[in-house]
């Protein structure tokens, strides 16, 4: 952690070196993160790539006052992300309601063994709402703390643990249902 | 907290350590008063891992990363036109130190920058050069085969981002200094890579089909034209004729296909191990201008050696293997090329129709100079 204040601080001087080394630690994540947002790959392309011009225009307003480099970044690719949806006004959720739910009592052994891939899990988190969809992939692509998903969402952390439970059941039960 | 926060709490707790790779029956043995709500949840979870494995496109790395670094160095020269200095109030001295102090100062910045720069840059030439600097200083043939793979596969993002800017002539440099690099590690695997070493930078092209055959200890330098035509034949795929009807550079392109025999060592199939019926396997490939259409990732190794499987009396017995010099630069040999190849047909597949043939051009040389690289180590074995 102290490397990485070292380094977001050698970044807000110019450092072009401590600049790619950010990019290149956060890069991989973030295109996860942004690429289960979006459904198509070059919007998802596009995104990560204006999240890095975004945080390489604004880095020296950072400030590390309690908020990790990741949480700032993560707020950046969700804003990008946000802005990108609302303006294509895309409908990207489903009522979950709406959802034809079948009996997800599985052959427990199967259920053990069964690794989805991600055409089939892209497919199911369409059936979640947008809140579901983010707390997911904030969880499952970058492995985030709850805590800081709280921050970079704008809630309580109580508020996200009850998201993130309701959005792997309605995970589950959209997976049953793509069987 | 109620039953519902109590199952939120537990869940992300489980969650959590999930991700840090602890089992589902372990973290359940902790909460058995609800596993039974519990585990179908952490199934899910566990059953999502694929989401955490999903990589951007190597194409598409490669360019970004290159914007990426186009966008610092605009973002820096931006500041630094900001920055105003009035010389007239400086002494020489002053004005002299202090442009010493930005030469020293700058020079680490500018050979990273450097780093990040596509032919056609100013800072290109910088690049080569520190790649080169840095061959010189180094005297173990492994390393040396190491530092080449790596530049290697920065040649081959060099040429996935051209593609993306549609610059054929940019591509035939990087294929140009991609065959340098090739050609390097080929006469590194002939063990003499002091002695055959060229002081002379790659210039793109002479180097752009390296048709050159690598020497070999112990053949006579009795040049067969009509053997080395066929190899050279043969490793461009029966793609001679198609080379040589570029009309781009003709020039080179004869000069690339039809080898001065005066300073060529042939290539004889007899003469390598796995020739005779590598070099059959060759004649019978398709031609270049089929590549698009034909080619899966396997169909253009054309002279693909018998992989080689590194089993030693250590190996049973469960103990690391002890890899000679030579077994390790083939290790390496190996698995840059496969990379190279299938990152290349990749490119190949998605390029317009005017990039196409200098694209097949740094396929056919990547390839010819795996075939020499390996054949080289064949008939050099360890003592």
């Amino acid at each position: 952690m102290q490397d990485e204040i070292s380094l977001v601080r050698r970044a807000q001087k110019n450092d072009s070196q401590a600049l790619s080394e950010l990019y290149e630690a956060y890069f991989d994540r973030i295109y996860r993160y942004v690429a289960m947002r979006v459904r198509n790959e070059m919007e998802a392309e596009d995104l990560t790539q204006q999240v890095f011009m975004k945080m390489l225009q604004s880095i020296s307003g950072y400030k590390s006052q309690g908020v990790p480099f990741s949480s700032w970044i993560y707020r950046i690719a969700h804003n990008q992300v946000v802005d990108f949806l609302r303006q294509k006004n895309k409908k990207t959720t489903v009522d979950i309601d709406g959802l034809a739910l079948q009996d997800t009592h599985d052959d427990p052994q199967s259920l053990v063994e069964k690794e989805y891939d991600v055409l089939e899990l892209k497919k199911a988190m369409q059936n979640l709402t947008a809140s579901q969809q983010e707390v997911l992939a904030l969880r499952f692509t970058g492995e985030i703390p709850i805590a800081q998903c709280a921050e970079i969402m704008g809630k309580s952390e109580g508020a996200i643990k009850a998201l993130q439970h309701s959005a792997v059941q309605a995970l589950r039960r959209a997976l049953a249902g793509n069987k | 907290m109620n039953q519902q926060e109590k199952l939120d709490q537990v869940l992300n707790e489980g969650m959590d350590r999930l991700f840090n790779g602890e089992s589902i029956d372990r973290i359940l043995a902790d909460y058995p008063d609800l596993a039974a709500e519990l585990e179908p949840l952490l199934r899910t979870v566990q059953n999502s891992r694929a989401l955490a494995r999903v990589q951007p496109r190597t194409e598409f790395k490669s360019r970004a990363r290159y914007e990426f670094m186009t966008a610092i160095r605009e973002k820096e020269t931006r500041s630094k036109r900001r920055f105003t200095f009035n010389w007239r109030w400086q002494s020489p001295w002053a004005i002299a130190l202090a442009s010493i102090l930005v030469v020293v100062l700058a020079g680490g910045g500018t050979l990273f920058a450097s780093g990040y720069s596509m032919p056609g840059e100013a800072l290109y030439a910088v690049k080569l050069t520190a790649e080169k600097a840095q061959l010189a200083v180094t005297f173990s043939d492994v390393t040396r085969a190491e530092l080449n793979a790596k530049y290697a596969e920065r040649r081959i993002a060099e040429i996935e981002y051209l593609a993306t800017q549609g610059n054929a002539d940019q591509i035939q440099i990087a294929a140009a200094n991609l065959n340098y690099n090739l050609n390097n590690m080929s006469r590194i695997s002939l063990g003499d890579y002091e002695a055959t070493m060229s002081d002379e930078p790659p210039t793109a092209n002479a180097l752009m089909f390296n048709t050159e055959s690598a020497s070999v200890p112990g053949e006579e330098v009795s040049a067969s034209s009509e053997t080395t035509a066929q190899t050279t034949e043969a490793v461009t795929g029966g793609g001679a004729a198609t080379f040589e009807a570029d009309q781009a550079s003709p020039e080179l392109m004869r000069k690339a296909v039809v080898p001065d025999q005066s300073t060529e060592t042939p290539v004889t199939p007899m003469a390598a191990p796995a020739a005779q019926p590598a070099v059959s396997a060759m004649e019978q490939a398709p031609s270049p201008d089929d590549v698009s259409t034909t080619l899966t990732p396997h169909i253009m190794v054309l002279n693909e050696p018998e992989p080689q499987i590194y089993t030693t009396a250590q190996d049973e017995d469960g103990s690391s293997p002890e890899l000679t010099e030579k077994e390790r630069i083939r290790r390496i040999i190996e698995e840059n090329y496969q990379e190279r190849q299938a990152r290349l047909l990749a490119v190949l597949e998605n390029a317009k129709p005017e990039l196409r043939q200098a694209i097949k051009q740094a396929i056919a040389a990547s390839e010819f100079e795996y075939w020499k690289a390996i054949r080289n180590l064949e008939m050099n074995p360890d003592p």
